[in-house]
Formats: structure tokens, sequence, C-alpha cells
């Protein structure tokens, strides 16, 4: 719990320094604007809360568009219900490999969508890390697949330990 | 004879405007004859003035007798504002749950304080609070420019194509049944905010996710016969925060003090977006 909170307090300390440095671009452009007395810190946070322009929510370099990746989400998420039972009835190496990808990609899209809710905003190299790591992730149970028992047997393993 | 019936409506009706009078004023007077016993209701309710230099927010108790007091909550406030404590800040208007204005949130549920009623149990305090999440101006009051900035962006208004000034005017636009029908249950929305401030999605990220009361204003929209710019409403919802941030929570519709559904009109769109014309999306991109 403790670490939790500090974590989050070096989260905020970082995100305070970053909206400093969006003040001082800022000042440089010379868009900065004063609303009586409040601080120089609480103007940032205005000037954030506004809406943002269509172009700056979409951002740049996706390579699908926001819906269409909602709608590859949701034929995963449909797939997957057949694929676990089936993968309980029946093992083989194509099995070990789709419930590993189907297994990966949804939680990493999960994960995704969490760290962007709340994290992404203060941390923003937060996301290029989880893909790294997902990556790694992805080769070793790839691996796993091809030089062990796979996912499924290891499983059942698991299981009847 | 029909002389004689209005006489008879009219008498009728003079012995109705009586007996009202009648009722009416006994019952002034039961409001005014001493109560026996005094139902004191405390309130507690969050305070911050912004005029006070470094000022922290507090929790400030106000107890009421409910013999002299509105059934509402925003008849407490009211009271405490002109009996107690005239600094007390707080929006009000209608009085009657159409304007919007008392949204708050009372008893950790976000409604409107005029339609809510005050808890009898005297032995529990109403806590209320201002909307949550949201910059507080002072008090109950808070700072809704976003939320509108939001609602701004959406364009609520009809749009038209191949139209030009000249046509402004000349013709009604009109609509099935049907299609009017589908604007039931949107149409009513006031704008009180208490969906969006009760979403967590939005406490998060009200900077770029519209938040349910703005989207269910977008589909109002999207929806309407007679409005030629679905496709284009719907390509300005492409990234993933107009609309992806919403995750079905439901403290949208669960919270609406008009029992309306947010949650289902931002469904709605999710689903108009599985299959609209891309194109128009792509030309808005380049624009």
């Amino acid at each position: 719990m403790a670490t939790t909170v500090q974590i989050l307090r070096c989260c905020t300390r970082g995100s305070r320094i970053l909206f400093q440095s969006a003040l001082l671009r800022n000042t440089s452009v010379g868009t900065k604007t004063t609303f009586g007395t409040s601080s120089a810190l609480t103007n940032v946070f205005e000037a954030r809360r506004g809406p943002f322009t269509p172009e700056e929510k979409r951002g740049k370099g996706h390579m699908m568009s926001a819906s269409t990746h909602w709608k590859v989400e949701r034929i995963l998420m449909i797939g997957m219900i057949p694929l676990m039972p089936a993968a309980l009835f029946y093992q083989s190496p194509f099995i070990d490999h789709a419930i590993c990808t189907a297994v990966f990609l949804h939680g990493y899209w999960g994960m995704d969508g969490v760290l962007t809710d709340y994290l992404e905003k203060f941390v923003p190299w937060v996301k290029p890390l989880w893909t790294v790591l997902s990556i790694i992730a992805f080769a070793g149970l790839v691996n796993f697949n091809y030089n062990d028992v796979g996912l499924c047997k290891a499983v059942q393993m698991l299981w009847s330990m | 004879m029909a002389a004689s019936r209005s006489v008879m409506k009219l008498s009728s009706a003079k012995t109705g405007l009586l007996q009202l009078c009648q009722h009416r004023t006994a019952q002034t007077a039961a409001a005014a004859a001493p109560s026996v016993q005094p139902r004191l209701k405390k309130f507690q309710i969050y305070r911050w003035d912004p005029d006070t230099k470094g000022a922290k927010p507090t929790m400030e108790t106000y107890e009421i007798d409910l013999n002299h007091c509105g059934p509402m909550v925003l008849d407490a406030l009211i009271k405490i504002k002109t009996d107690l404590d005239p600094t007390l800040t707080f929006r009000r208007s209608c009085r009657e749950g159409i304007c919007g204005s008392c949204s708050m949130n009372i008893n950790g549920t976000n409604t409107l304080a005029c339609i809510n009623k005050i808890d009898s149990n005297l032995n529990k305090g109403t806590k209320i609070y201002p909307l949550p999440h949201m910059y507080v101006v002072k008090d109950l009051v808070p700072d809704m420019s976003n939320f509108y900035a939001q609602y701004r962006s959406i364009e609520p208004f009809l749009k038209k194509k191949n139209t030009t000034e000249a046509d402004v005017g000349q013709t009604q636009y009109l609509q099935s049944t049907a299609d009017r029908a589908k604007l039931d249950g949107l149409y009513e929305c006031i704008l009180c905010a208490c969906c969006s401030t009760a979403c967590p999605s939005y406490w998060w990220n009200s900077d770029k996710y519209l938040g349910p009361a703005v989207l269910m204003q977008a589909y109002r929209w999207m929806i309407d016969s007679r409005d030629d710019f679905t496709d284009e409403r719907l390509a300005t919802m492409e990234d993933k925060f107009s609309v992806y941030r919403c995750h079905t929570i439901m403290n949208c519709t669960k919270t609406c003090p008009k029992g309306l559904n947010p949650g289902r009109a931002i469904g709605e769109i999710k689903k108009m977006l599985l299959s609209y014309n891309k194109d128009v999306a792509a030309k808005q991109a380049q624009a």
C-alpha cells in the first residue's frame, strides 16, 4: 500500500514537471493568459482543461482507426468463447498458438486501456514500456510452445499437481 | 336549458373554489400552529470560500426543524440561506427539476436538490457536496465551463446539406412519428451534469473523454432523421478518447435524476461506429 502511494506521488511530481515544461513552451509562444492572481501552475491546468481538437485526440501514426480497433477487439473476444473450451478437449500445437495469441492480445489491449485511462497522461513513456514488455512476454510464450510441452499441456499439468 | 346548465357549472365551480380556499386556510393554520415536537435534522454541507486566501474546504453543520421546512433538499438549502447563513452559495432556479441548476452530491448520489426528498430519519445527517471531480467556484457551485465547451463541440443543432441561406424558413422539415419516437428519452436531458460527474472515466479524463451527457446529445443529433451529417458526426468520434473511454460502468444511468439512459446511448454510438461511411472520416482527417 505504502509503495503504491509513493509511486503515485512520484507520478504526480513527474506530471508537475510536465506541466511546468508545458508552461515554458507556452510563454515562449506567447499564448499564456493570466487570470487575476492565480499562479502560473493553475494557468497551465486551466489551459489543459479545454476540449482538445479532434486532430489532437486522434494522434498520429495509427495502424487502424479507433472504431476498427474496437471492432477487432470485439471479434477477438467473441472468438475466445469457443476457443477456451476447445483447448480443454482438444490439444494441438495449433490450439496452443491460437490460445496464446488470443489471451496475449486480450490482455495486452486490456492493460493498454487501463494505462490510457490512468497513467499515460502523467507518465507518457509507460505505453512504449508496456509494448516492449508484452513483446518479450509473447516471445517467451511462443518459445514455450515450440520448445516445451505447450501452453494447454502446461495448464493441465498445473491443475493435476 | 343551455343557460341553466352554464349557471350550474358556474355554481359548482364556485363551490369548488370555496372548498379549496377553506382547505388551504386550514392547511396554513395547521402549519402556523405551534408544533408539538421539533423535528431537528442535521445538514452537513461542503463549504469553500475562494476569497479567503489559502482557505481549505470545510464541512459545516446546520440544524433545521423539518416542521418548518419544505420537503425537498433544496427547500432546506434555501431555508439555511435565509435563516441561518446568507453566505451559503449554490445554484438554483426552477425548483421543479427542469432547469438542471441545483445538481449536487447529496448523501453520495449526484442528483437535483429540488427533486430529492429530505431523508426523514432524524438520527442521520444529510451530507451535501458539490458535483464530484469538478473545479469548485464556491461552496456548492462547480465550474461547468469544460462541460459546456464539450457540449458545444458536438454541434448540438440541426445541420442540412445542399441548403442555402435563401432556403431557410421556406419549408418545414417533416419527420415521421416513428422517427420522432426515436428521440424520446434523449431530448429530455437537461444537462445537469449529474451523469458525467458520476462517471469514473470522466473523472480521470474529462479533458478528452466527452462524458455521458454530451455523448447522449451527440447520439440524439446522429439519429435525428432530419439531420444530414450523421457520418460526419460519427467521424468526429473517431479517436480512442471521445467515446471509447466509456467502459459501461453505468453510473450515468443509475444516477440520472430524469430517469434517462446515457449508457445505452453510448453503446448505440459504438454500434453505429462499427458500420458507417469511413471515407467521410478520412476526408475530415485530411481537412
